[in-house]
């Protein structure tokens, strides 16, 4: 089902995305569980992609990245080309509502963490997102 | 919506029937993303569905002997059917000490102890004797002798139980590798007493007092067993304080089987209150060690487990009797009864069962009836079960191939090839069993397809079987094949018989009580008689035209009356007999003691139909003869299919080798020499 396919030059906008958010908190307003939908459902998505760990997902394996276990690597250049090659591939493969245009890794030496700005084009929208967040290990 | 797919037990088909339940909704659309929080929730769901599926499932299929798979659920199952399953069996020797004791003030000890516990070591494992052994001494030489002692492979370990009645005690064999066989149960009043009863294991209440001695067995968890004892109402009830003490084996099982080297280690006492060094003692090995076997597998506890249950301890058919021997003889290989009312002449009041054995050896007639003693318990009032051996028919064959030169297989690759595939078909077929039936064709396809280059098969077929006489008695000995005798000119039938035929029923030499001092054989003579003659090396001399009858219809030979004294070259020493004349061999016997036992005349027929033999009767074994093979190059003569005048009973004086069972040197004897 998906999405609604999107050829040539025609942009038109598919189908909404709708999803859980991953807090489970209250939506005060209607006092049911939260929701997050369309590119924010998107950016969700990418988030929970990312932080999952291979193996989490019962029965299947390979979905999820390996930028938990990377974070314990020593912290410099490599490491860095392999956590953003290793989000890369994981958003290609398991995320196809995203174009990727740009991923940028930059370690912070202080306090060992690793800057991800990660920019894509929603399929089917003429705009571009930038998610942008600190990877960290587990204190 | 209704839910669609309720039997799924895979993990992604229950995910798919979320999912497809959710595609019906429209408050979330996510679902179909790997990333989406909404599909992390479908997993957990799924998860959880699968998880109960499983176990659901799981615990149905463990509540049901067929489908059970898990040892200590089958044996639970099993527990309901009052079935024991059988533990690891020690593997036993059979040997014979002999010891010379020494005098004391010039006597001889009267008798010789022998120690129980270990007596042997033998391919790296120790063997025991469960209770202590006492033989005489011979006043006037002073030997002392163990015959025929079995030993028993394992180590003999002890275990005690005080009895605690608060507290919910189980009394458990704390070895996985106990043989049960082996167990004995003793109860002391407390734990200084030196006094103790002897408790026997029952399987069934039906006979127990409130006073029995008597205990319960059955598989606890991880094939460790369990004793119950009665409560007072069924059985005597354990009271606080008692002590009981378990003696068993703790064996290898079948790793101990096949060794035939023993060393004494054992201790000997005399009467005298002397000991002797292991070393002064002298051992025989009788029989190799056989016999030891693993614990039962699931596999046999799901299939005997509800036949010996719908058999409830009593032998009414003769199926009965077979289960249940198999039961209580561990070294049955297979086993068939069958009622005395088929036989014919029919014997009433009598079942027959006939036990092949897994070491191929027949029984012993004390084996034999320890066996039917065991079996009475079970058999129904005036129904006598009596154990019969085997009746062994052999079918001697020799094949005559024929191949293809060009091919690229020279003659002896083909009579390997031929010998890889009679094995085959052996195998394949079951034969050398109860119930099987020779076919010449299957063997003559088995043949022609062991190697490409064969293009003609033939096969001579011949019927042996034995006549066990008893030495220096005068008797008729009845052998049947059960089938048409080949008649070898059916025109002279309507003769007077002075015409000749060929015999078709020829024997091996034998040695009768007027006649010491030849070899003699018999024959037929194609109208029904047997005649007897010798051979001179440049003629037959007929010594009794009379000697027997043959049935050419039902191919029963009778021997007879004759008294045998010596068959082959198991023959009376010149001591034994006076010779008077040489040339005839007419004499008598002088001292019958010292004539041969374990008598077997060989006897060759040739059937009427050499393509399909059946086993006669139930307890028919048809064993195939390892075959002697001829390769010939194409276009050969092959001999004809019926050996007429060309039998040779006195090739099979000592019992053939036959197919796949290659040791059978005690075939058919009565002895008492060995253990088993």
């Amino acid at each position: 089902m998906a999405l609604k396919k999107i050829g040539g030059k025609e942009f038109t906008k598919s189908r909404s995305f709708k999803d859980v958010s991953i807090g489970f908190m209250r939506n005060p307003f209607t006092d049911d569980i939260s929701s997050v939908s369309n590119e924010n459902s998107i950016k969700q998505a990418v988030k929970n992609l990312i932080l999952t760990v291979p193996g989490e997902k019962p029965f299947q394996p390979l979905v999820g990245s390996r930028v938990t276990s990377l974070l314990f690597e020593p912290l410099d250049g490599f490491t860095a080309d392999a956590i953003q090659d290793e989000i890369i591939n994981t958003i290609n493969q398991y995320e196809p509502r995203v174009k990727l245009t740009d991923v940028v890794v930059t370690p912070i030496y202080e306090g060992n963490k690793v800057h991800v700005v990660i920019e894509y084009q929603v399929v089917g929208l003429p705009i571009v997102e930038t998610i942008e967040f600190v990877l960290q290990r587990p204190e | 919506m209704q839910p669609n797919n309720l039997t799924a037990l895979d993990f992604e088909d229950i995910k798919s029937s979320i999912k497809s339940y959710l595609r019906t909704r429209n408050e979330f659309t996510d679902y179909d993303f790997d990333g989406s929080s909404l599909s992390y929730l479908i997993d957990i769901l799924a998860y959880n569905t699968y998880y109960t599926a499983f176990n659901a499932n799981m615990a149905l299929n463990e509540t049901f002997l067929t489908s059970a798979t898990v040892r200590d659920n089958i044996v639970n199952i099993a527990k309901l059917l009052n079935y024991v399953p059988k533990s690891i069996t020690s593997s036993k020797g059979c040997v014979k000490l002999t010891l010379q004791t020494t005098q004391i003030n010039g006597e001889f000890p009267t008798s010789l102890t022998l120690s129980k516990g270990a007596v042997c070591t033998g391919g790296n494992y120790i063997w025991n004797i469960l209770t202590d052994l006492t033989t005489s001494v011979d006043a006037t030489t002073g030997i002392a002798e163990f015959d025929s002692l079995k030993i028993y492979e394992g180590s003999v370990v002890k275990f005690s139980y005080v009895v605690n009645t608060f507290a919910r005690q189980s009394y458990i064999i704390p070895s996985a590798d106990a043989d049960i066989s082996t167990l004995s149960v003793k109860v002391r009043p407390n734990e200084s007493s030196t006094q103790f009863d002897i408790y026997n294991r029952v399987d069934t209440v039906s006979t127990l007092t409130p006073t029995s001695r008597s205990y319960f067995l059955h598989e606890g968890e991880d094939m460790r067993y369990e004793i119950r004892f009665g409560d007072d109402s069924v059985g005597r009830k354990l009271t606080d304080g008692e002590v009981i003490d378990l003696e068993y084996l703790v064996t290898s099982g079948p790793e101990a089987n096949n060794n035939s080297r023993f060393s004494f280690i054992g201790r000997m006492t005399d009467s005298l209150g002397q000991t002797y060094p292991p070393v002064s003692v002298n051992l025989t090995v009788k029989d190799k060690s056989q016999q030891g076997d693993a614990a039962e597998s699931i596999e046999s506890i799901k299939y005997n487990a509800p036949r010996y249950y719908s058999a409830q301890y009593r032998a009414v058919t003769a199926q009965d009797y077979a289960i249940i021997t198999k039961n209580i003889y561990s070294n049955a290989s297979s086993v068939v009864a069958y009622g005395g009312d088929t036989l014919n002449p029919p014997i009433y009041g009598k079942v027959y069962i006939v036990i092949k054995t897994k070491s191929g050896t027949t029984l012993n007639d004390q084996t034999k009836k320890d066996v039917a003693n065991d079996l009475r318990k079970y058999a129904m009032a005036s129904i006598d079960p009596i154990i019969v051996d085997p009746d062994d028919m052999y079918v001697n064959i020799k094949v005559f191939a024929l191949y293809d030169t060009g091919g690229g297989s020279n003659a002896s690759e083909i009579e390997s090839d031929i010998n890889a595939g009679v094995l085959d078909w052996g195998t394949q077929t079951g034969i050398n069993n109860f119930n099987s039936t020779f076919r010449a064709q299957q063997l003559e396809k088995a043949i022609t397809l062991s190697n490409k280059t064969i293009s003609d098969v033939s096969l001579q077929v011949t019927l042996l079987k034995y006549i066990k006489p008893n030495t220096n008695q005068t008797n008729t000995y009845c052998i049947s094949i059960g089938n048409q005798l080949y008649n070898s000119a059916p025109t002279l039938d309507g003769s007077d018989g002075a015409c000749k035929k060929e015999p078709v029923v020829v024997s091996g030499t034998f040695r009768t009580a007027d006649r010491p001092g030849v070899d003699q054989q018999f024959e037929d003579d194609g109208y029904g008689n047997l005649r007897t003659y010798y051979n001179t090396g440049i003629r037959k001399i007929y010594t009794n035209s009379k000697a027997g009858t043959v049935n050419y219809d039902t191919g029963e030979v009778c021997f007879g009356p004759v008294n045998v004294i010596g068959a082959g070259n198991n023959i009376a020493p010149a001591a034994a007999v006076s010779i008077s004349d040489s040339a005839s061999g007419l004499g008598s016997i002088i001292d019958p003691l010292q004539l041969p036992s374990n008598l077997q005349i060989p006897v060759v027929f040739i059937p009427s139909n050499n393509s399909t033999i059946p086993a006669t009767t139930p307890g028919t074994i048809i064993n195939i003869v390892t075959p002697s093979i001829t390769v010939q190059p194409i276009g050969s003569i092959v001999p004809p299919t019926i050996p007429l005048n060309s039998l040779t009973p006195t090739d099979f004086n000592q019992t053939p080798v036959v197919l796949d069972i290659p040791d059978l040197t005690n075939l058919g004897s009565l002895s008492d020499s060995t253990c088993f």
